[in-house]
This record gives structure tokens, C-alpha cells and sequence, in this order.
């Protein structure tokens, strides 16, 4: 449904579309070191988790989506370590 | 020959099999990924194999069969029947190159010559015509075998997705088509180019490439990805963890043999020929615990001697049992090659014909299994030549253009029936009659006096060749003699059966291989037979009163059904003593039918091995073998099917 930023944290909440993914971009543009929330999460759009590939923030928050928990949540995880690591 | 060599020898005559066998299947199933795998892998496995030796041109011409076949994985070539054709030429050259090496350590001259031509009539270079192929991209499963050996588990499939760049703006959602994937064992994924930097990245641009396993069927997994073929590459996994030829080649070998053990047959046999004297030791003890039963005292110890009996009898028995089970291959080893040749035979004839083989799972001893191929080899030419028709003659006759040979193997007791048919013209008694009578095999008035199978039965004579002319495929002066022979030679014996115009069929009955038997022995004057106790279905005592005379024969009433009488004396042409007074009668049920045999007594029940007959007691009719009985006396082990049909 919508991405914002609440305090220090970006929250991804409800199903969001691919044409979301500018706006999730721009906000971790603008604050590099906010966390984003994904526990309120529903169907979210490839290109989000993309975005959250590429800039690999750390992502916080079960998903209601089994898939997501189980095989997409390790992945951002990686990517995030990963990054923290270079 | 060095183990290295002699190992090889085993496995390239394997693999040179399987790959032929899947090029024959890719010939009629031509979209079966599978088979097209296995062939590739197997063609590069031999490639490997050929060059931890000196065999450049092995290697060469299997490098190109490797490439040809990685070109139609890659979907780049099509794979026709000249191409086919081509690479099996390449795969019996290097099965002759086999047998060169194994025979004389070298590969002939002459042989090697002709890789050339071969190589050549692989075609040109498909690489060059193909250029511009991402390399390691399409045609390569070695990311597929590499994830797998990599994650481990139960992965069928392997699946590599790059979504297009584009793809989101045609609204696909790639983690939404992953997330419906049945089965996923392992997902990963990368970005397919390193991330820009913030300022230039595109969100809207895909830059995934994932990879997945998975343990569901492959056709479930290309279900979910069937609307983006074009960025998907599957890949079933299967065999193909097994023998990764991503792998140095020297690991293949090892692969290969850790799969099973291979024992010299020569050990085997000695082990078998220990038990069997184990058993004969061991059934003497029956007759110590008689011995002892009538000493002073000695009924305790032989009731001992029996207790122990028994225990040796029931742990013989499982040795035995595994000793055997070692020696058991399926019936179908020896059928592999025949579908080549049915493929060659019908392209030279010009006769399409098709060959279905059922049963072929059965098992049977490695030496009958070993044998077999010969005289089927044999009877498919014969069957071919002379049994299938013209495809005109067979379209004037309103049969299917495309003939059709059955080989079925069905086990029958102690015994396998391995019967090929054809749906040819069949066999005329007449001119079977008139040829033999030309022959000077029978006169005229034998040959009149000869009912319709016994005039077929002919065939099986010397020297006997009905072809009006002499082809190069069975008229070659080995007639069907030659397969009566060998099949008798393994104790088996060969029928054969035809309506004309309809076909013709012509059975092997052989036995399964050394018959541990449980034997009922019995008496018949002075002499002792044994009978294989899985025929007796019960044993009764009749009064000669209660026998009625049918004509020559003899018949009585037990229970609900009237049963025929027959004299063992007679059937194995002993001196007639005649029934009398009250009689002893085995029940058997032969080909499901029942049938009374009259014996002078029954002595004992043994259980041992039957060895089939040998020397010049080869091929005596009724006699399923010899047995050793516990004090050394050797027992004639009766086939009863046989001794009354």
C-alpha cells in the first residue's frame, strides 16, 4: 500500500506495486542509514526488493508471506551483511 | 592390461550402450531433454575417459559428437535422423576400438583410419556457424550440476531465471513467479551486472539473475515458467548429480565405481560350488541321525544331530539364496543391442519394423542371461529375412506398413520363456514339407505322416534353409539348428508356433539358472529319481480299482475332477511293471493342469542345488539335471513338463 518513513525506520506496509519502487528509492537516497520495516508487508513488487538489494539497507520484520520469510528475508540478510562486510 | 585400462574397457562399452540407446529413443522421442542429457553426458564422459590414454583420435572424434550434441541442447542444431545416424557410426567405432584394446591392447590401424570419414560425416563446425553464443551460456549444464552438488538434498530440477531487463514494465513479477514454484529447495540471487551507484541506478531495470532448486517434477517446474521460456533455463537433474562432467574425469571413473562392486563371476562360482558341498555335507547328516537313532542310547544324540540339521538346513539355505541373488541380472542386458540391429536390419531390408520388448526386468542367472543374446540374435534375423513381409506384400495383405516384433520374457517357475513374434507371413507347412522332402531330410511318406508342428520342428534340423535365395542376414548356412543347440546347451529348449499370413512365434524356454530345488525323491523299480517338489501339488494313494482305462491311457476320479494316470516307468521307458493293488500317485499341475504319475514309492525330500546337464548327457529330453546326494551318489533330477509333454 505505501512506503514511508516513520522516524528512523522506512516501512513497507499492505501490497505495493512496481511503481513504488522510485519512491522506496528515493527515501533510502535520502536517509542511507534508516532500517526498513517489512512486518506489515503484504505482495510487494520484485522491483522493491531490488531496491532493497542494490542499496541493501538493514531490513527488519516477519512478513505475513510465508515465501518471503522463509526464502526472500535470508537473501536481503546476505546482501545486507555482504555489504557491511566491504 | 593396467586396472586403469581394464576399467575403462568395462565403462566405455557401458556408456557407448546408453548413448545409443538414448539416440535411438531421441530418434522417435525427439524432444526428450533427458535422454538428449544422458547421451551428452555419456559421450562426454567416454571423451573424458579416452584421454587419460594414448587414443587422440577417440578423443577428437568424441569431442565433436560432444559438441554436436551440446549444440541441440543449446537448441542451436536440430538433431535428424543423418545426424543420429552419424554419431551411433561414431559410438560402434569406438565399441570396436574397444574390443581392439581389450583383445590386443592397441586399436588397430585399419580402425583408426577410419575415424576421419566419421568425424567428417559428423558435419562442419557448428561452433563457427553458431558464433556469438554466450559462452558457458545455453548449452552448459554445469551451473545446474555445480548448485546441485553444492546444495546436496533431493533436487530434481534446477532452474536458472534472469528476468529481462524489461520485465517489469510488461508486468511481470519475478519473485511472484518464483514464490508459486513448487517443491523450492534452495533459492539465491545476484545482481546479473555489479549495482551502479545510487545516482544511476534504475529501479524500473532488472538486474536479477536467480537460481533455484527444487524437488518437484520437472514438468510442474516448467508449468510456473512457461510464459518466459526465453529467460529460464531447466534443467532436470536426475542421473545427472551422479556422473557431473563438470568434474575432472578421473572423478567420473571413481563415481562410476563406487556405484556397485564388479566381482570377477570365476569367485562367485567358486563360492557357489561351497555351498553346494556344504549341502551335501550337510544333508549326510540326515542319514548320521538315523545311524545313531538305533545305537544303544543314541536317541538323544540324534535327536541333537537333527536339531543341528536343521539349523545347517536353514542357514545353507540363505547363503545359497545369496550366493545366487549375486549372480542374477536382469534379462534385458542381453536384449541392448538388439534394437539397434532391428533399427539397422529394417533400414537394409527396407522393411520398417518396430521392436516392443516386455519383461525384460525379469532376472535369471548371469550365465543363461550371458547366452542369450546369440540365438535371439539369431531368430530376429531369421524373423526379419523371412518372417516380415515387403511393405508392399503387407499393404496387399491390409497389414500396418510398419511390422512389428514382440520379444516378451515371462517367468514360469524355475524357468524363462523369452518368445519372439513377429506379425509376419507366417509359415507354411507345405512348403516346409516340400523343401525338406527336396532336402532328403524326410521321405514322402514321413513327411505326409508329420502333423503341422512337427513339420515345423523340421526347421530346427541340419542343415535346413527355406529361403528361396540366400541373403546376407540369416541364409548364412547357420540354421535354426545352431539355436536348438545352444539353447540346449543351457538347458532350455526352443518351440516354435505360426499361423500364416498372421505370424510367427518361436519360444525359448530356458531355466532360470542353478535350481536350488526342494526334490521329492521317489522310486521307480530299482532305480531313484528326483522330482522338484514346486510340481507336486499333493501325493494320494489309489486303489487300481478306482483307475478307469481311457483307450491307451489311464484316468481316476479325486475329489471333483477326473485326473490322467501316467506311469513314470513309462515315461522314462523302464521296464513295465504295471499298476497294482494300492498305488502311489503324485499329483502335479503342469501348465495348469493336473496330472497323476504313478511311482513304486516315494523315499525322502531333499533340498539342493540342481546343476544343469553337461558332457554327453547335454540336452537328454526330461532331465532337468543332476544332483549329488549326501552319500555321493548322483541323483537324475526329472523335468516333468518336459518328460510329459
Amino acid at each position: 500500500m505505501s512506503v514511508v518513513l516513520d522516524g528512523k525506520a522506512i516501512a513497507i506496509t499492505g501490497n505495493c506495486g512496481v511503481e513504488e519502487a522510485e519512491a522506496l528509492m528515493s527515501l533510502l537516497q535520502g536517509n542511507p542509514d534508516a532500517s526498513v520495516d517489512v512486518s506489515a508487508a503484504g505482495s510487494v513488487h520484485t522491483a522493491l526488493w531490488q531496491v532493497l538489494m542494490a542499496l541493501s539497507p538493514r531490513v527488519v520484520g516477519h512478513p505475513l508471506d510465508p515465501f518471503i520469510c522463509q526464502w526472500i528475508m535470508p537473501l536481503m540478510r546476505d546482501v545486507h551483511d555482504r555489504n557491511m562486510a566491504t | 592390461m593396467d586396472e586403469l585400462m581394464a576399467q575403462f574397457i568395462v565403462e566405455a562399452r557401458d556408456l557407448v550402450q546408453g548413448a545409443i540407446d538414448d539416440l535411438l529413443a531421441l530418434e522417435t522421442e525427439s524432444l526428450d531433454v533427458a535422454r538428449l542429457d544422458s547421451a551428452f553426458r555419456a559421450v562426454h564422459t567416454l571423451k573424458g575417459s579416452t584421454g587419460l590414454f594414448d587414443l587422440p583420435a577417440l578423443h577428437s572424434a568424441l569431442h565433436k559428437a560432444e559438441d554436436n550434441l551440446g549444440h541441440v541442447r543449446a537448441g542451436t542444431a536440430s538433431l535428424d535422423a543423418p545426424q543420429i545416424d552419424a554419431l551411433i557410426a561414431v559410438l560402434e567405432w569406438i565399441d570396436q576400438c574397444v574390443d581392439d584394446l581389450e583383445g590386443g591392447g592397441v586399436v588397430s590401424l585399419q580402425r583408426l583410419e577410419r575415424a576421419g570419414p566419421l568425424e567428417a560425416a559428423l558435419g562442419v563446425d557448428i561452433e563457427t556457424v553458431a558464433d556469438g553464443l554466450p559462452p558457458g551460456g545455453a548449452g552448459s549444464i554445469a551451473w545446474a550440476l555445480a548448485l546441485a552438488a553444492r546444495i546436496g538434498g533431493t533436487a530434481t530440477v534446477a532452474l536458472r531465471y534472469h528476468p529481462h531487463t524489461e520485465c517489469f514494465f510488461s508486468g511481470d513479477d519475478p519473485i511472484a513467479l518464483l514464490s508459486r514454484m513448487p517443491g523450492l529447495i534452495h533459492l539465491s540471487v545476484e545482481p546479473r551486472a555489479p549495482w551502479p551507484t545510487p545516482d544511476l541506478f534504475d529501479p524500473f531495470r532488472s538486474n536479477l539473475a536467480f537460481e533455484a532448486l527444487s524437488a518437484a517434477p520437472l514438468g510442474d517446474v516448467e508449468a510456473i515458467f512457461r510464459l518466459v521460456p526465453d529467460q529460464v533455463e531447466i534443467v532436470p537433474l536426475g542421473a545427472a548429480a551422479v556422473s557431473p562432467p563438470a568434474k575432472p574425469v578421473a572423478d567420473d571413473t571413481k563415481t562410476v565405481a563406487m556405484r556397485g562392486l564388479r566381482v570377477d563371476p570365476a569367485r562367485i562360482d567358486a563360492l557357489l560350488d561351497l555351498v553346494g558341498e556344504l549341502m551335501t555335507t550337510k544333508n549326510g547328516l540326515a542319514g548320521l541321525a538315523a545311524a545313531t537313532s538305533v545305537l544303544p542310547g543314541g536317541a538323544e544324540i540324534s535327536r541333537s544331530i537333527a536339531v543341528a540339521q536343521k539349523d545347517l538346513d536353514r542357514l545353507t539355505g540363505a547363503l545359497y539364496g545369496g550366493v545366487l541373488q549375486t549372480r542374477m541380472i536382469p534379462v534385458g542386458q542381453a536384449f541392448r543391442r538388439l534394437p539397434r540391429m532391428v533399427r539397422d536390419l529394417s533400414r537394409r531390408l527396407g522393411k520398417p519394423t518396430d521392436l516392443v520388448i516386455e519383461g525384460d526386468t525379469i532376472e535369471a542367472d548371469k550365465s543363461i542371461v550371458d547366452e542369450l543374446f546369440e540365438p535371439l540374435l539369431h531368430l530376429m534375423r531369421n524373423g526379419m529375412d523371412h518372417g516380415i513381409e515387403s511393405a508392399a506384400e503387407r499393404f496387399e495383405a491390409g497389414k500396418p506398413a510398419t511390422a512389428k516384433l514382440a520379444l516378451q520374457v515371462a517367468r514360469e517357475g524355475d524357468h524363462i520363456i523369452v518368445s519372439l513374434s513377429d506379425d509376419g507371413r507366417g509359415i507354411n507347412p507345405e512348403h516346409i514339407r516340400a523343401a525338406a522332402i527336396a532336402k532328403g531330410l524326410v521321405s514322402g511318406d514321413r513327411a505326409a505322416a508329420l502333423d503341422d508342428r512337427e513339420v515345423l520342428d523340421l526347421l530346427f534340423a541340419a542343415g535346413f534353409s527355406t529361403a528361396a535365395n540366400v541373403s546376407d542376414l540369416s541364409g548364412r548356412g547357420v540354421g535354426l539348428d545352431a539355436v536348438r543347440t545352444e539353447v540346449a546347451r543351457l538347458g532350455g529348449t526352443v518351440s516354435i508356433s505360426s499361423r500364416p499370413g498372421l505370424g510367427t512365434t518361436t519360444a525359448l524356454r530356458l531355466p532360470v539358472g542353478f535350481a536350488m530345488t526342494q526334490l521329492l525323491i521317489v522310486s521307480v523299480g530299482a532305480e531313484r529319481y528326483g522330482l522338484p517338489m514346486q510340481a507336486v501339488v499333493e501325493t494320494v494313494r489309489v486303489s487300481h480299482h478306482s483307475v478307469t482305462p481311457i483307450r491307451d491311457n489311464r484316468a481316476f476320479v479325486l475329489r471333483d475332477g477326473t485326473i490322467p494316470l501316467l506311469l513314470l516307468g513309462d515315461l522314462l521307458g523302464l521296464p513295465n511293471t504295471g499298476p497294482s493293488g494300492e498305488m502311489t500317485v503324485l499329483i502335479l499341475a503342469i501348465a495348469e493342469q493336473r496330472v497323476g504319475i504313478i511311482v513304486d514309492a516315494i523315499a525322502e525330500r531333499i533340498e539342493t542345488i540342481t546343476r544343469p546337464l553337461g558332457g554327453l548327457l547335454t540336452g537328454m529330453p526330461g532331465i532337468a539335471g543332476t544332483t549329488v546326494l549326501g552319500n555321493g551318489q548322483v541323483l537324475l533330477v526329472l523335468d516333468m513338463a518336459e518328460l510329459i509333454g
